[in-house]
């Protein structure tokens, strides 16, 4: 094969398809309504015991430890699939400068964000242990390996880095900003286990809302704005619904099977981990958004900040961040009242911020950006 | 009356100080960026193009609610400036609080307050005298600073951690006033060079002149890798020295920033066309050749030809205003105007080099205006390259990036340091040692359970009392 990487590519695609199963076979079988303490770490956590109702033979199985297993191998085949995409990019650049992260064409972008995303979340299952954060990380990643691999992506030859882009500043900034976006997705996760537990019935409810918000947005409000490549955006909403369908079915197949009230200290738990992965990956976004992000622009572009439409977008991202931090902080994560829940809710805004500026951009407008 | 004052004083210190401000006002501030990526603003936008995507009326609209430069709206400016006021307040009284929280002393605590923190741990049995000397050394090996106060050490390390977020929100400061002095002090042009031409600064005591540019393809590709441009630095006539930009280096002397920003064929400010004109009889006069904006004579028809554009992509919106779509070579277009020798406008019309174009332009004339005089074609165009030099001036960049160090070391500070203090209660038969960090209750479990494996070395090692067995919290 004339390119490695996308090979190695194809085989993690296949991989994180079977870690994303095995991650859920271990939330949907495992109860893990138990409380899970922080300083449980290392040990297997107590969330790992067997729901008693359930004693089949499927649930006898260790199903998140070979979730974790199955990780690991997918991680190596997109270790791998990243680095020779960065040697064959510098062969088609002709080393113009040593070395760059394969992040000029939104192929290598979704391919490099399909392996630091999940790395970083081996790191915080490592830390914190709770694995049904797993299911929405490796999911995000199939889905992520999938798009690249449509032919509107198209696994393409690597071609030179145009000019705007032969520049350390930027590699130094995409690189941060992917750390950022990498916890905060993890966060997400964390948060969408959160919020499934803290609204254990109403939680129905308030997902078809936010799907409603969702569409609507998309249907109703940006393309007042906007005029919209048809096929891009059918394709997306279809993926959408996808997705939404299905979590909304894992849900609901879940609370089926669950009986006992989650305590408030798992609760905590769970909000505490969203917090740490939010906390941490905001310096990133912020330092690599602004600041990094900023240098390179005075060099490419003549300015640091010029209000475009996708530095603008990452302004929003980081500043719905300092929002959700500031919230929690005066408003706390104790608070068992609509203000405990709306930090949550905050970390979804931050993330949908996120998808916004990082994905939903290129779609709607055009930016100096528009290559990512 | 200043009781009045005094009052109103107070609400506003409130006010401003409040977080429920800040997260309304950042709130705000991201609802309207958020409008701002979507809809296109004019610093990137022409005006035609708008027109062509919202119509003239809902052009209008938009500008009547400043909607096209949100970012110098009214209320985005108004909103910038109370979350400037904001922020200052906040950082004044956080500042305070700070510094109260710095001249804190750590204080002894009871055993039985030890007992009620986080995370504590108690040994019992007889104590040798050099025990409290061991564990000071120990602790000070792991950087803290130990202080003895009658029965007990007191250990703390990192207290100025507090200060980190302060200076970030202060660097933020620094940052938006550097933001600000961009704007007010700063100047930026863009121009178009072609070779040899002198560019002339305001303000500056130097000229550039362009000695030649040219782009560098990738090997066996149509992909370009870099543009480059030649500038020689002119001093009072002398030339001080030549560099060579491409993207990402500009060139920087006295205060200004040169950046390669720009390439391309100058259609539209240069271009030189051949028109074939021709009698409304059929006539031939032959083909001309003149550069845009000038014009030529023809002397036997005692005509002037003024070429008045050129646009390479000809394009009409809704209410007739020509523009060129795109700055390629796709439908191009000149406006010609012809006079006779008194200066009296004989016809105006537009040429076209693609036959249907013409043919429609024509046909539609004759039909709005009647029949023209003559017939003009245009046969032929060329233009001279050009290389596209964005100029700055930005006394705010070095106040920016002195903000953008210390928002990165506030931030650090903030996430990597924790105030972290211990307490070692050594009483006649016993020790009991508590510790706590701000804000981190949970992350301090690690750091405790290593100094604790060191003391244990050191402490008694006789069986403790059943009930005491190294009782341990590390959870609430
Ligand atoms: C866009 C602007 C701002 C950003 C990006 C920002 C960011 C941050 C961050 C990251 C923290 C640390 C939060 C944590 O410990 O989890 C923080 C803390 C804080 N901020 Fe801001 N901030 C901003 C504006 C403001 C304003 C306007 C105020 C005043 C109302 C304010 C008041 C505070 C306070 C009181 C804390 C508490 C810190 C502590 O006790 O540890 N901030 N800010």
């Amino acid at each position: 094969m004339r390119y490695p990487s996308v090979f190695f590519f194809y085989l993690s695609t296949l991989s994180y398809l079977v870690t994303f199963v095995l991650y859920l076979l271990h939330a949907v079988l495992k109860n893990s309504s138990h409380p899970v303490s922080l300083a449980d770490k290392g040990r297997e956590p107590r969330l790992g015991i067997v729901a008693s109702g359930a004693a089949g033979s499927l649930s006898s199985i260790d199903w998140g430890r070979w979730a974790t297993r199955s990780l690991i191998v997918s991680l190596v085949f997109s270790t791998l699939g990243v680095l020779f995409r960065s040697i064959e990019l510098g062969n088609a650049s002709q080393w113009v400068k040593a070395f760059f992260l394969p992040l000029s064409t939104t192929y290598e972008t979704l391919t490099f964000f399909s392996w630091l995303i999940p790395l970083v979340y081996l790191w915080v299952e490592r830390k914190f242990g709770v694995k049904q954060i797993g299911v929405f990380v490796t999911g995000a990643a199939f889905v992520m390996l999938s798009v690249a691999a449509s032919p509107s992506f198209a696994p393409s030859a690597p071609t030179g880095v145009p000019a705007s882009l032969q520049s350390y500043w930027l590699t130094t900034h995409v690189l941060f900003m992917v750390i950022g976006i990498a916890f905060f997705t993890s966060g997400f996760g964390a948060t969408l286990v959160y919020l499934w537990r803290r609204y254990q019935k109403k939680l129905f409810l308030l997902f078809g809302a936010l799907l409603g918000v969702i569409g609507g947005i998309i249907f109703g409000v940006i393309p007042l704005f906007a005029t919209l490549q048809p096929l891009k955006m059918a394709a997306s909403v279809a993926l959408l619904i996808a997705l939404g369908a299905g979590f909304g079915w894992l849900l609901l197949f879940v609370h089926r099977r669950e009986h006992q009230p989650v305590s408030w200290e798992y609760l905590e738990n769970i909000e505490e981990i969203v917090y740490r992965c939010n906390a941490i990956g905001f310096p990133f976004y912020a330092i690599g958004g602004l600041v990094f992000g900023g240098i390179w622009a005075e060099q490419a572009w003549s300015r640091y900040w010029g209000w475009d439409p996708k530095e603008t977008a990452m302004l929003v991202t980081a500043v719905v961040y300092a929002v959700y931090l500031h919230a929690r902080l005066t408003w706390g994560n104790r608070d068992p009242g609509w203000r405990g829940g709306l930090v949550g809710w905050l970390s979804v805004l931050g993330y949908f911020a996120v998808l916004y500026a990082w994905i939903g951009i290129n779609y709607f407008v055009a930016s100096l950006h528009s290559f990512v | 009356m200043s009781a009045f004052f005094k009052e109103i004083a107070q609400d506003l210190y409130r006010f401003f100080t409040s977080i429920t401000l800040a997260i309304v006002l950042i709130s705000l501030i991201a609802l309207f960026s958020f409008v701002g990526t979507l809809i296109p603003q004019e610093a990137f936008t022409r005006e035609v193009d708008y027109i062509a995507r919202f119509g003239f009326e809902g052009y209008q609209i938009l500008k009547q609610l400043q909607l096209t430069n949100i970012f110098g709206s009214w209320y985005f400016l108004f909103v910038m400036a109370l979350f400037t006021l904001n922020l200052t307040a906040c950082t004044v009284k956080r500042l305070r609080a700070s510094w109260r929280y710095w001249k804190l002393p750590m204080l002894a605590l009871s055993p039985e307050a030890l007992q009620r923190l986080e995370h504590w741990r108690s040994w019992e049995g007889p104590i040798a005298p050099e025990t409290a000397q061991r564990i000071e050394r120990v602790l000070q090996r792991r950087g803290y600073r130990v202080r003895r106060e009658s029965s007990q050490l007191l250990a703390e390390k990192w207290r100025w951690e507090r200060f980190g977020i302060d200076l970030f929100h202060i660097a933020l400061l620094v940052v938006i006033f550097g933001g600000l002095a961009t704007m007010l002090w700063g100047f930026r042009t863009f121009e178009i060079a072609h070779k040899g031409s002198l560019i002339q600064l305001p303000g500056a005591d130097f000229q550039l002149r362009v000695n030649r540019f040219w782009s560098e393809n990738y090997k066996d590709s149509e992909r370009v890798m870099d543009w480059h441009t030649e500038l020689t630095v002119i001093e009072n006539g002398r030339e001080v020295f030549t560099q060579t930009i491409e993207v990402n280096a500009p060139l920087r002397y006295k205060g200004y920033n040169v950046y390669q920003s720009a390439f391309g064929t100058d259609w539209q400010g240069a271009a030189n066309v051949t028109l074939a004109i021709s009698r409304a009889d059929g006539t031939e006069l032959g083909e001309f050749t003149s550069t845009v904006n000038e014009g030529f004579e023809i002397p036997n028809e005692k005509i002037f030809v003024k070429v008045g554009a050129f646009l390479p992509d000809f394009a009409l919106t809704e209410n007739l205003i020509a523009y060129s779509r795109t700055q390629r070579l796709e439908n191009p277009g000149a406006y010609i105007e012809i006079f006779d020798l008194n200066g009296t406008r004989l016809m105006r019309t537009w040429a076209f080099a693609r036959t249907d174009m013409q043919q429609f332009w024509e046909s539609s004339m004759a039909r709005v205006s009647g029949a023209s005089p003559y017939r003009v074609r245009l046969v032929g165009m060329t233009a001279p390259e050009f290389t596209g030099l964005q100029i700055t001036k930005d006394p705010g960049r070095p106040i920016v990036y002195f903000g953008f160090l210390f928002v990165v070391l506030g931030l650090l500070v903030h996430l990597y340091f924790k105030h972290q203090q211990i307490w070692v209660y050594l009483g006649e038969n016993r020790i009991i040692i508590g510790g706590m960090a701000r804000n981190r209750p949970r992350a301090f479990v690690h750091e405790f359970e290593r100094l604790l494996k060191e003391i244990e070395q050191i402490v008694p090692k006789e069986e403790p009392e059943p009930c005491a067995t190294l009782v341990s919290s590390s959870s609430t």
